[in-house]
């Protein structure tokens, strides 16, 4: 009776997303039954793995709490970025009245960054200007500048595009709208593989730079204490 | 030098209590007893802990007990116990270094508590999910002495699992997109949301899925553990 219908496509109804194809079936049996088996694995696997990745609560009271290193507050936030139930958790460990004075979810909207990666010294001419904008996706007016913001947690900055292993590069960037909100120091760091690669203080203005970073794929991420600021980019 | 700092460990107690029940009248006290025998505690200085204990217990209990009402007597106890443990397990004199004031202490006293409830509500929802998923095999596989976390989702069954998982990614979209479901737990309509450079539309996130599931089911390295999943 739906002879296009594409297993996928019966996940997604699952999912109660309909697709034309989809629109007003009804299932058979046997599409009951294997949704039903699918769904089995599905849950499964996510009952398996569910918050292995996750820190313990003492990571995540010591980051509310501001009482980690540099390094250690942004390997959290970047965990973080994609773990909804950590940051329910900083939020219920943060000192009472903290997120009243900070509220996260307000301090995070506007919040923007310019971002400039400029290639290496080390690094062949001819390559730079297509490299780079393949790797940092859409652009603006300026091709080596772009501006994310902190609602796009799904942006990469790669700079491996070409896999070339002597090319270094300096990661330029400025915070927008964080000298406003926040007094004290913040800092940026590039991370791989759970390793920071490189870090650096925000200077006033929200201004900063990172030097030296070697070719190979990052995840971004501010941090600025105590919680919930920072700039994601997964890689 | 601090006057307290030349006090006794048993006599800096006293005075730290006569200053706590300053405080719970609202009268003017002195917050340099405690802290000093807090300090104490923290350095592993002649046995301070067992003082702090014995004062800050009965303290933690009655917090929790306001807190969080509907806990019994048994469970205060236990819960005022782990954040003492908790407690001096996280402060480390240079963590203790960067505290200022007693107040700010008892408040990361409390939040150790915190940090137990967390935990243990942690172990509860996990094996509430693993019941639910595994409720057939664990009928049959559930041996005497044995938890269901235990049984079912052990280091080894995971390591293994993933590296199914991870096998059958034909990209780095694949594999992220297995991290997000499964090791975040996040739905492919906020997948979609949260990584729209990687995921534009939730028709990819649903064709990947079926896609990778389907390898995976192919695949003789995860035929054994599809067998248990």
């Amino acid at each position: 009776m739906f002879p296009h219908v594409q297993p996928w496509e019966l996940d997604a109804l699952a999912d109660g997303v309909v697709t034309p194809n989809t629109s007003g079936l009804v299932l058979s049996p046997d599409m009951e039954a294997g949704l039903q088996a699918l769904s089995a694995v599905d849950e499964r696997l996510s009952a398996l793995f569910w918050r292995s990745q996750c820190p313990d609560p003492a990571q995540l009271l010591n980051y509310a709490w501001d009482l980690l290193s540099p390094a250690e507050s942004m390997l959290l936030a970047n965990h973080l970025l994609a773990c909804p139930d950590c940051l329910q958790e900083v939020t219920r460990l943060a000192p009472e009245g903290q997120s009243a004075e900070q509220p996260g979810a307000a301090f995070l909207s506007g919040l923007k960054a310019r971002l400039t990666v400029a290639v290496g010294r080390l690094m062949p001419e001819s390559l730079r200007p297509v490299a780079v904008r393949q790797a940092l996706g859409d652009g603006d007016s300026d091709p080596q500048t772009w501006l994310y913001t902190v609602e796009e947690l799904g942006c990469d900055v790669v700079v491996n595009q070409w896999r070339n292993p002597n090319a270094t590069y300096t990661i330029q960037g400025q915070v927008l709208g964080l000298a406003e909100r926040w007094e004290r120091p913040a800092q940026v760091a590039v991370i791989e593989a759970q390793r920071v690669v490189a870090s650096a203080e925000i200077e006033a203005a929200g201004v900063f730079q990172l030097n030296d970073v070697p070719a190979l794929d990052y995840t971004l991420c501010l941090h600025a204490p105590t919680w919930q600021i920072f700039l994601g980019a997964r890689g | 030098m601090n006057e307290s700092r030349l006090l006794s460990n048993t006599r800096l107690a006293e005075l730290c209590q006569q200053q706590n029940e300053l405080f719970r009248r609202e009268q003017t006290n002195d917050e340099q007893y405690c802290l000093e025998l807090l300090r104490r505690a923290i350095f592993r200085l002649e046995g301070a802990d067992l003082l702090v204990v014995a004062i800050y217990q009965p303290w933690l209990e009655r917090k929790f007990a306001a807190w969080r009402p509907q806990l019994d007597a048994a469970t205060l106890s236990d819960l005022s116990q782990e954040a003492l443990a908790r407690f001096f397990e996280y402060v480390t004199p240079e963590v203790w270094n960067r505290f200022s004031g007693l107040s700010y202490v008892l408040a990361y006293l409390i939040k150790c508590g915190e940090t137990a409830l967390i935990a243990h509500q942690r172990r509860e929802q996990r094996q509430a999910r693993i019941q639910v998923a595994f409720a057939e095999e664990l009928s049959q596989r559930q041996r005497v002495g044995q938890t269901v976390e235990a049984s079912i989702a052990n280091a080894q069954v995971q390591q293994q699992t993933w590296e199914c998982i991870r096998r059958n990614c034909n990209d780095p979209g694949d594999y992220l997109l297995a991290e997000l479901l499964w090791l975040y737990g996040q739905k492919p309509r906020d997948i979609v949301k949260h990584y729209a450079r990687h995921f534009p539309d939730i028709t990819d996130v649903y064709k990947r899925k079926r896609n990778l599931l389907d390898r995976m089911k192919r695949d003789s390295y995860c035929r054994e553990l599809f067998t248990l999943l």
